[in-house]
């Protein structure tokens, strides 16, 4: 049957090329950990052979079964009809975000029983620059050993969760991580607190400079950061962190 | 919460992709250039040490739950005992090195789960092979149309155009109940109420079982579920973690649905059965010895 043999092919290069051209892009960190990077590319250059082959040899017939190529196409489909950014901003909602390897999430209705103060200027000390790969370890380390942190300064960037607490002037500030897919997903962020949040735009980019103090709520203490300054940034080209 | 729907369900296809022709090639592989009587030379003729020999495939073999399938079901067709086939499907998956790896990158503080999780998933898996009768043949749960197929003819120019041809085929087979699994499986991730069950995790009973319906129905790759388990430790008892370790790469509901594309109704419900009923009573054995011995991990 040469129409299904055609039709085979076909989805075996479509399969391919969709591939290729996430790879290409980068694309594919929204879905895949890049450690499968070097799998995916054996995938895409098996799969081109699979559907040459399959043009070009005369196989004896096999029994096809229509309905399962709409099967089959599914996986192409939600690639044009879905974007991957609009499914990282509803991660929130599905996942919760984790507070570090406590891997406690920030439940709805967290709130702080009192507004934190700055800091005086003079307790104020140090300065820390959180880069993309030490976000996680920096958020866990504020949650591990406080007294390290504590009263120091930091420069730290983000996507904009607002939790619903109630409060305006709280905040999470929050890196999406994956750890071999999406399925595994999880949003690792700290709290931040401001008296001008609630001008800012939920899921945007942005870039906090703070003090690292401790905020208290119904169930004990918890690190924030207390914001000084906060600017909107660039969405960066790579939005998921792999650890 | 569509949209985290379908990227999830991509994102475990794409996963899975490379995983799924891995397994084709080798299942064509093992049609084409094994024969019957080198693969049963292969193996003890005592059923205890072909078993445990079984239980280790995965150090030279380690394969995920995905490419284990078609695997699992061509050295079924080829006449591997059912017993050891088995065995090979629910160690491989997980008593190999990367699965050794990941979990201890995740339990690096509490190395308890590491061992745990591979002793125990050892037991079980040694259990199981022992457990499935050896007087089951492949007829009695391969579906007809599989169980036609076991015997290579060659049909092709040579060897190797056969091969490749086998293993298109056996790609497009299994393709679509992937899908049809990762699916399913992205839906439980999506809309699975979590937070809902927590009020669960009191009993030992109600954790264990929660614990393995999770994993079950969410079908996380065994290279990084112990990443999730971890995110449980403190909220579920320590079995119950165990049972989610070991359970998960040995059945999963994206699994369950590549093992309908070969194999009978009853006897991939007696697997998952099987299964599962091992699994629970490791969680449960870990809770009681962890509880007599005083011991907290």
């Amino acid at each position: 049957m040469k129409s299904t043999r055609i039709l085979n092919a076909c989805l075996m290069f479509s399969y391919a090329s969709i591939v290729v051209y996430m790879l290409y892009t980068g694309r594919i960190n929204y879905y895949l950990h890049s450690r499968f990077n070097p799998f995916l590319y054996l995938a895409a250059f098996l799969l081109f052979v699979f559907s040459v082959f399959t043009l070009s040899y005369n196989a004896p017939d096999k029994e096809s079964v229509r309905w399962h190529y709409a099967i089959l196409l599914l996986p192409l489909a939600s690639l044009f009809f879905f974007s991957p950014e609009s499914a990282q901003n509803n991660l929130a909602a599905v996942r919760g975000i984790q507070v570090s390897s406590s891997q406690a999430l920030f439940e709805d209705g967290l709130e702080l029983t009192q507004s934190p103060m700055m800091p005086s200027v003079e307790s104020v000390g140090g300065v820390i620059n959180v880069s993309d790969d030490g976000f996680r370890d920096f958020v866990d380390g504020i949650y591990a050993e406080y007294y390290r942190f504590s009263n120091k300064r930091v420069r730290i960037s983000g996507i904009l969760y607002k939790v619903a607490s109630g409060d305006d002037n709280q905040a999470v500030l929050a890196r999406p991580y994956i750890w071999c897919c999406l399925a595994d997903a999880r949003l690792v962020g700290v709290l931040v607190y401001s008296h001008n949040l609630s001008s800012l735009t939920e899921f945007n980019w942005y870039e906090v400079n703070g003090v690292v103090i401790l905020g208290e709520t119904p169930s004990g203490s918890i690190p924030l950061i207390y914001v000084q300054n906060i600017t909107a940034i660039e969405t960066p080209h790579v939005k998921y962190i792999n650890p | 919460m569509f949209d985290v729907f379908f990227m999830v369900f991509l994102s475990m296809f794409l996963e899975g992709l490379p995983f799924l022709i891995i397994g084709s090639l080798f299942s064509s592989f093992i049609l084409v250039y094994v024969s019957e009587e080198r693969l049963l030379k292969s193996i003890p003729h005592n059923r205890f040490l072909g078993v445990l020999s079984a239980c280790f495939i995965g150090f030279v073999f380690p394969v995920c739950e995905c490419a284990i399938v078609p695997v699992f079901s061509r050295l079924v067709k080829k006449g591997l005992p059912l017993y050891i086939a088995v065995t090979i499907l629910v160690s491989a998956p997980l008593i190999n090195p990367i699965v050794l790896l990941s979990t201890y990158y995740a339990f690096t503080q509490t190395l308890g789960y590491v061992y745990l999780r591979f002793i125990m998933g050892f037991l079980v898996a040694y259990s199981i092979g022992l457990l499935v009768p050896s007087s089951l043949k492949r007829g009695d749960v391969l579906l007809p149309k599989a169980h036609a197929a076991k015997a290579y003819n060659c049909c092709c120019e040579s060897r190797f155009t056969d091969f490749l041809n086998h293993a298109v085929n056996e790609f497009f087979g299994i393709t679509r109940f992937f899908i049809l699994g990762s699916m399913s499986a992205s839906f439980f991730q999506v809309v699975f109420p979590r937070h809902l069950l927590m009020g669960l995790v009191g009993s030992w009973f109600l954790s264990i079982s929660f614990m393995m319906v999770f994993t079950y129905l969410t079908s996380v790759c065994s290279e990084v579920d112990a990443f999730i388990a971890r995110s449980f430790m403190g909220q579920f008892t320590p079995g119950a973690i165990i049972s989610f370790l070991t359970f998960g790469p040995m059945i999963d509901l994206r699994n369950t649905f590549l093992h309908l594309n070969y194999f009978r109704r009853k006897y991939v419900l007696a697997l998952v059965f099987l299964i599962a009923a091992s699994n629970f009573l490791v969680g449960f054995s870990v809770n009681c010895l962890l509880w007599i011995g005083g011991v907290y991990l």
